[in-house]
């Protein structure tokens, strides 16, 4: 289910030299076409560039089960004493965590990602009298980062924004799902700083409904939406059926 | 409450507001935010285009300093600008100023200075037409509910 469309990944495999289940995971897809890679490193260069090696943040690794071995052996600084109470702290804040996720699954977790005040008002309020709340982001960076942080429920992506768009940061979030790592994204320019920090410890398993938002012009077609790995479209303007269809179809 | 004058102002409202759309200041758009208007958020629709004319006035300001010297004009950041006008007036329905857009994009495209300053001017004209439009619309809804009737329902189609 994970590798239903043709993803591109940036640099075709896992860069981390620790993370050896990730790369068992990841589907090697042709690496070649992918023209506009420095285009999407200058268009993001709003985000400061990663200038140091990841320095394992300990239970970072505890995003993925079948990592959190490997990882934490990898990078450990202390003994084997001190490393296997960092193991059992941290299970028990992972179990903590998935409880408080499913406690909260039961309302559906939409994010937003519109660079356009009125856009927004608009789509939050049509999504208020379909009974829903929608966290935002203002462009493909800050939906990366939401969504490192918290497990949503379907995504709702505007196609043209700044610093990063729609259609790169799609690419982005399927490769994290097809590898379990948002090296690409950092790889990008997107802030490692912030993804490392704030990852969140349970992470789905299910690929994540992102739905583009388009303006329908040439470069934003439903051919480009689909190859860049979005799910469907809703030609703007949005309205209330088009976001109640969209709503039964990917929130159940 | 006078019955006489409310059904009086309905009926202005309603043939205003349907004069609206034949002459094609506003589109279907505009109907789907009349919809989200309720008793939570009853002026909904005001505050959405009262955001987006100030939004206009800031957008056009911004383009035409970018469009004033002939020989050192940023297309890009007036392509910017037209983009997020197009987005904001297709989402409420403001149709001729969406309209103006679309033109307005074309001209920014193949970089015409002078095609760019009419769509400029133009859309500044018709954000402020809608504008007025709008003020009258709203005004007579306040005079409805003053004199103690309701809003009523307008069936554009």
């Amino acid at each position: 289910m994970l590798t239903t469309s043709p993803i591109k990944l940036i640099n075709g495999f896992v860069a981390d030299p620790s993370n050896n289940t990730g790369q068992s995971e990841i589907v090697q897809v042709e690496n070649g076409g992918y023209v506009d890679e420095t285009k999407l490193e200058t268009s993001s260069g709003h985000c400061p560039e990663s200038a140091h090696q990841y320095e394992n943040g300990n239970g970072r690794c505890f995003s993925k089960e079948s990592e959190s071995c490997s990882s934490s052996q990898a990078s450990s600084e202390g003994g084997t004493l001190e490393m296997e109470s960092e193991l059992t702290v941290s299970s028990q804040r992972e179990e903590e965590k998935a409880e408080t996720n499913l406690k909260e699954s039961s309302k559906p977790k939409i994010l937003l990602v519109e660079d356009n005040k009125i856009n927004i008002m608009v789509a939050k309020s049509m999504m208020k009298q379909l009974g829903h709340t929608m966290d935002i982001a203002n462009n493909g960076v800050e939906a990366i980062n939401a969504i490192n942080r918290s497990s949503y429920d379907l995504v709702l992506m505007d196609v043209c924004m700044p610093v990063l768009d729609g259609l790169k940061a799609t690419r982005l979030i399927r490769s994290y799902e097809e590898s379990g790592n948002w090296n690409a994204a950092i790889e990008a320019g997107v802030d490692k700083e912030i993804l490392e920090n704030e990852q969140v410890c349970v992470r789905s398993t299910n690929r994540l409904p992102i739905i583009a938002m388009t303006a329908n012009t040439l470069a934003e077609s439903s051919e480009e939406c689909y190859a860049n790995g979005m799910d469907s479209f809703i030609s703007k303007p949005v309205t209330l059926q088009k976001l109640r269809e969209c709503l039964q179809q990917y929130l159940h | 409450m006078n019955t006489i004058v409310v059904a009086q102002l309905q009926r202005q409202f309603q043939d205003y507001m349907v004069s609206l759309y034949q002459q094609g200041y506003l589109d279907n758009q505009f109907t789907e935010l009349r919809k989200l208007q309720d008793e939570g958020s009853p002026d909904f629709v005001a505050e959405v285009v009262s955001l987006f004319f100030d939004d206009c006035a800031k957008l056009i300001n911004d383009m035409s300093i970018s469009l004033e010297r002939p020989d050192h004009v940023d297309f890009k950041q007036v392509d910017s600008g037209v983009h997020q006008l197009k987005g904001s007036s297709s989402s409420v329905g403001a149709r001729r100023v969406k309209n103006v857009c679309i033109a307005f994009k074309e001209c920014c495209d193949v970089q015409n200075r002078e095609g760019c300053l009419r769509c400029l001017q133009q859309v500044d004209y018709e954000y402020k037409m809608l504008k007025t439009k709008l003020q009258d619309l709203f005004n007579l809804e306040q005079q409805i509910l003053q004199a103690g009737g309701t809003i009523p329902q307008v069936d554009i189609n």
